[in-house]
């Protein structure tokens, strides 16, 4: 009888704690665990959110199969140093803007944040960012790689993002002279 | 190799990913963007009309004086300068058949075509949308010769127009009047498509007007 009360009041401890809990623990593909500040990702990640909202985050970590560790690292250190970049009284009023105003040049720390990335890193990280939903992290990598193509003709650009020349002789032929303007020849 | 998980390359990018790239990049990196490879052309051409964020200067004399040298059916090239780089002159071809530009909005050149007809006309996407004819409104009367070509135009029954003056006088006296009215009470609606379908209203409001 003692015993189980004791138990009982464990549980009961344990579940006070969970809700309390101000962080998630999210698990990527390869199995590594990561802690996340649970209101930074509910506020940058719809998905994150609608995980959060219905319950269906895991303690024991939520499987995003879809993730490797490292993009799934530099999600959770992007989600961390946003919840730190941000004043708590502008909190409210950012979010409600996000979705709606147009993208901002990215903000000194986010530059620096994926200028850091290797390219195999970048297009793990801007998959990771459409896949959970995160729109500011998805226009700051995609600000990232268009910067990346400035300046550059098709075949500097094939070069920078290694990618095979997949057109005929023909069609390069058919765009060259559609295009023609556009080539950097000179 | 890019992706270290999915192994994809930077050629599979979900296509919003690259609608997101995009919308980053200014025209002339566009169109550069759109060579690179099939999937990445395909992308830009789903995100439709290119929107540049800085204006374009446009040296209009270059193709009337080429237009003067030039007979036969070849394309006419045109420079264009891009605000962020002056240095660079861009080639842009224009079909033979445009005799003056009057005016450009949200993208697209409004032409005159050798029959005085307005043709909205995209130099980058080369898309064009004609207009309905001069000769759709009552007050102009097309006057043909023996052999049935073109002469001229008669306006309001007594002024005469050599038809490629027409088209000029036409968009800046009347269809830029009432479009500047309308553009200015409903600024907030008017989209790139929608500006064919404003000038084509505008001128069958005139049309009965008149």
């Amino acid at each position: 009888m003692e015993v189980d009360k004791g138990k009982g009041e464990a549980e009961e401890t344990r579940k006070v704690a969970e809700a309390d809990r101000d962080t998630v623990t999210l698990k990527s593909s390869d199995g590594k665990l990561f802690e996340v500040s649970k209101e930074a990702a509910a506020r940058l990640s719809t998905v994150l959110a609608g995980m959060i909202a219905g319950g269906s985050i895991d303690d024991n970590g939520t499987d995003l199969k879809q993730i490797g560790s490292e993009a799934l690292e530099n999600v959770v250190d992007y989600c961390n140093k946003h919840a730190n970049s941000i004043p708590s009284a502008a909190l409210i009023s950012s979010s409600i803007s996000f979705n709606t105003a147009p993208f901002k040049e990215p903000e000194e720390w986010e530059r620096k944040f994926v200028d850091r990335l290797s390219h195999d890193a970048l297009f793990d990280l801007v998959e990771a960012a459409n896949f959970l939903g995160m729109e500011r992290l998805l226009d700051v990598t995609c600000h990232k790689i268009s910067e990346m193509m400035k300046g550059k003709s098709p075949d500097q650009i094939r070069e920078v993002f290694n990618i095979k020349n997949d057109y005929t002789k023909e069609e390069l032929e058919e765009i060259r002279q559609e295009l023609a303007w556009a080539f950097y020849d000179d | 190799m890019a992706g270290t998980y999915t192994g994809l390359s930077w050629s599979d990018l979900p296509i919003d990913i690259l609608h997101t790239i995009l919308q980053y990049l200014e025209v002339p990196q566009r169109v550069a963007f759109a060579s690179v490879c099939s999937t990445w052309r395909s992308a830009s051409a789903a995100s439709g009309v290119p929107n540049s964020s800085v204006p374009w200067f446009m040296s209009w004399t270059d193709l009337r004086e080429e237009r003067k040298k030039m007979h036969g059916g070849r394309a006419l090239t045109c420079s264009f300068y891009h605000l962020l780089d002056v240095d660079k002159a861009y080639a842009v071809s224009f079909p033979r058949c445009f005799v003056a530009c009057c005016g450009a909005s949200h993208g697209w050149l409004i032409m005159v075509n050798e029959l005085s007809n307005l043709v909205l006309y995209n130099p980058f996407t080369m898309a064009t949308i004609d207009l309905p004819p001069v000769t759709d409104f009552s007050c102009v009367e097309a006057v043909y010769d023996d052999s049935g070509a073109l002469e001229h135009y008669i306006f309001v029954k007594k002024r005469v127009h050599e038809t490629k003056y027409l088209g000029t006088w036409f968009y800046h006296g009347v269809i830029s009047c009432a479009l500047a009215q309308f553009l200015h009470l409903n600024t907030q609606i008017v989209s790139d498509s929608k500006l064919a379908e404003l000038i084509l209203m505008d001128a069958r409001r005139l049309h009965t007007q008149l």
